[in-house]
């Protein structure tokens, strides 16, 4: 190290460009050849590019920094993710769309099944529960030749078998909406014993069947149609 | 190498992120060594490394050919002079801070190199940092490149993109000034004023 006088160039700007550029060897051939012609008349130049030339090697020599630690990237910082299994453009909301149709049909059938679940127990019960109401059903169908004829067939067992396909059309009308075919058949088979079929059969009409909550369907599709939406705006987000 | 070099680069843009950390690890020296001796610290550099890399990913696409080396010191030197102009609007961290020698590991050109030896050399690094952190950012950027990278004007002038005179001028002004500093401070060397006394 050395102990220099802290004066500042006096050189004009474009000479120290001329030697800066000298030291790089980025001169012309020309500016060179006449800058080398000056450097050796003028004792200035020459300690100017001496330590220009000295700052230039300085740096050169400088030591390159280790750094702390390697920069490769990360998924998470280069921004790729894994990739999942997607489907691509319309095809989103369409299969969203499907399984919510899907869904709506599942709601659906769940709810009629139920409704018929509802009713069978019921005329199998009926049997039992339905029999002591006969004569008042009986009453309430005053115009009806079964019931007039009931006593009748009661009496004549003969007159049984005559009377057996009347009552046995009044049975399978009432019962067919509802009942099962072996329910049918038990109930003809009742029949024959003391002719008071019509009054068994009755109770084997169910009410009349109920139609789907359609307020809880909608609701219901409504519900998935935003949990869906908000899904598919999330993904979109994302 | 240069075929090596291109097959990461096209790997890379088609989105392999292992192709482009190998082209990581081939440059990130040269990219921190940017940024800490614009930064002047160490963490800033790092911080400034790793948005370097992860902008390049990002921008692969736009990348059409020519020096990688290049560009990737172009988008290195936006970045620090992102992180610069952030300074200036929030000056928690001083330009004229003291160069942090914690963490801050030479790679030493004489390992046989003795302790006085070793000190004087820890004091000119330091000395030549903070006569960097003093010079004007466009001068800055310019003698870095050029005499610490060891880069061609021509090639400074596409990551800078300034005129090749504007590289000469920038260059020079940035050298005489440093060796102002370098002088005020006695660190100029013996020899080489041994040297200028030999050319009088």
């Amino acid at each position: 190290m050395t102990t220099l006088s802290p004066s500042p160039s006096e050189l004009p700007e474009h000479d120290r460009e001329l030697l800066s550029a000298y030291i790089d060897n980025e001169l012309t051939p020309a500016e060179r050849s006449a800058l080398e012609q000056r450097l050796r008349a003028e004792p200035s130049l020459r300690r100017e590019l001496a330590e220009l030339r000295a700052v230039r090697d300085l740096l050169r020599e400088q030591p390159w920094v280790t750094p702390p630690r390697t920069f490769t990237l990360t998924p998470e910082m280069a921004g790729v993710r894994r990739r999942r299994f997607s489907l691509s453009g319309w095809w989103q909301p369409l299969s969203g769309l499907a399984a919510l149709v899907l869904v709506i049909l599942i709601s659906w059938q769940m709810l009629g099944l139920n409704n018929n679940s509802a009713s069978t127990p019921q005329a199998m019960m009926s049997g039992d529960t339905t029999a002591p109401t006969a004569p008042a059903f009986a009453a309430a169908l005053p115009e009806s030749p079964v019931a007039e004829n009931a006593p009748a067939i009661a009496a004549s067992p003969n007159e049984v078998e005559q009377a057996e396909p009347t009552s046995e059309a009044a049975l399978s009308a009432m019962a067919e909406p509802t009942l099962p075919a072996g329910a049918a058949a038990r109930e003809s088979q009742a029949v024959e014993p003391d002719g008071s079929a019509g009054a068994q059969s009755q109770p084997a009409q169910s009410p009349p069947l109920a139609p789907p909550s359609w307020p809880v369907v909608i609701a219901l599709a409504i519900l998935l149609l935003i949990v869906a939406g908000i899904w598919f705006v999330r993904r979109r987000a994302e | 190498m240069a075929n090596e070099e291109q097959r990461l680069i096209s790997a890379a843009q088609a989105g392999d992120l292992d192709s482009f950390n190998q082209i990581v690890r081939l440059y990130e020296t040269r990219v921190y060594n940017l940024c800490y001796r614009m930064l002047g610290d160490t963490d800033a550099a790092a911080d400034a490394t790793q948005d370097t890399f992860i902008s390049a990913f990002r921008h692969l696409a736009n990348f059409r050919g020519g020096a990688l080396k290049s560009w990737l010191l172009r988008i290195a030197t936006n970045t620090c002079y992102d992180v610069l102009r952030t300074r200036k609007r929030r000056p928690s961290v001083s330009l004229d801070k003291e160069p942090d020698d914690e963490g801050n590991r030479l790679d030493l050109p004489d390992p046989g190199a003795s302790l006085d030896e070793l000190m004087l050399q820890q004091e000119l690094s330091a000395a030549i940092q903070r006569g960097l952190a003093e010079l004007p950012e466009d001068q800055r950027i310019v003698i870095i490149l050029s005499d610490i990278q060891g880069l061609a004007y021509e090639e400074i002038a596409h990551i800078t993109g300034v005129q090749l005179g504007t590289v000469k001028s920038r260059l020079s002004r940035a050298r005489a000034k440093l060796r102002d500093i370098l002088r005020a401070g006695e660190l100029l060397p013996l020899k080489f004023r041994l040297d200028d006394e030999t050319t009088t």
